[in-house]
């Protein structure tokens, strides 16, 4: 039988690259902002009608517990395993933040992702259907970078947040987070378009900028049975950025 | 726009500003102030505005104009 997939931030470039490689061998709940953006998705997948769209903005964190518990009951939905794409960037001075921007990215990238498992782990909603979870860290968890300090902290709660639930749902669930660097995106978009970061960038990543395929490959393996006996781990995916001492 | 003008005085770390001051002149001016002033219009005015569109703008009044404008 084909198991569910929810993706979260499944219209971002690299949840979009996520359901379009998963779509040929598992259901999938394309989660995301935009609902026209989700029907297209949906409709470029391979098995199309076998797919749901569940259209949701995360800056109404409040309301999303229930409508998205309703969802599910109302299509008979269980979910079995969950990639957590949902995620923003925001990039100013320390000084300049606000509780407004740092609520916004607080519940578009953690909130959102707690209260989604709360949901799956609740057994009248989802049974013990849940076994399989991969978040999209970042390498800036592990690193600092100017204005990228509200980015960092909260992809650093995510990782934080993995290794946790990981001790705490063996064996049933593995836990796993996926951290890339600069990937060709829609978010990345605006930083890689300036000729002289773009040169350094092409100093520091030895095997190039990477591409959304790249990141899909590596939840691929994590969700799969290769990955059997790998729990509670970060996946540093970067083309080689984080080690060249070089030119860090 | 009283509370945006009073964060602009902020980030520029200026004692005023005023409507033909010209933004990319300030001391403080680099691309992260340009970033802070993404996100406080987004976080103050919800909408965010391209940093192409920013490039456009040149003083401060031109700025307010944009907002008052695009605002939501």
């Amino acid at each position: 039988m084909r198991e569910t997939v929810l993706i979260t931030g499944a219209t971002s470039d690299i949840g979009k690259e996520i359901a379009l490689k998963l779509s040929h061998t598992s259901n999938l709940i394309l989660l995301g902002r935009y609902q026209e953006q989700l029907e297209q998705l949906k409709a470029h997948c391979a098995n199309s009608s076998s797919h749901f769209v569940f259209q949701f903005d995360f800056n109404d964190i409040q309301t999303y517990r229930n409508t998205f518990a309703d969802f599910l009951l109302a299509n008979e939905i269980q979910v079995n395993k969950l990639v957590h794409c949902a995620g923003m960037m925001k990039v100013m001075h320390m000084k300049s933040v606000d509780l407004k921007n740092t609520h916004q990215i607080f519940n578009i990238n953690v909130f959102s992702i707690i209260e989604t498992l709360a949901i799956l782990l609740n057994k009248r909603l989802n049974g013990n259907a849940l076994n399989n979870v991969v978040f999209i860290s970042a390498i800036l968890s592990k690193f600092g970078s100017t204005g990228h300090h509200l980015y960092s902290s909260t992809k650093g709660a995510l990782d934080a947040l993995m290794r946790s639930l990981a001790v705490e749902l063996a064996p049933n669930v593995r836990v796993n987070s996926v951290l890339p660097g600069a990937v060709e995106t829609k978010m990345s978009k605006h930083l890689l378009s300036d000729p002289i970061l773009l040169e350094k960038l092409n100093q520091q990543y030895l095997l190039g900028i990477g591409k959304p395929v790249d990141i899909a490959n590596m939840v691929n393996f994590l969700l799969s049975d290769e990955s059997s006996w790998i729990t509670g781990q970060e996946f540093v995916v970067d083309g080689g950025r984080t080690i060249n001492i070089k030119n860090s | 726009m009283e509370q945006f003008k009073e964060r602009l005085i902020d980030i520029f770390e200026v004692e005023e500003i005023n409507d033909t001051d010209v933004i990319k002149q300030f001391e403080a001016w680099d691309s992260l102030t340009l970033l802070s002033i993404i996100a406080t219009i987004d976080s103050e005015f919800g909408f965010q505005i391209s940093a192409s569109d920013f490039d456009k703008i040149e003083t401060i009044a031109d700025l307010l104009q944009f907002i008052e404008n695009n605002k939501k």
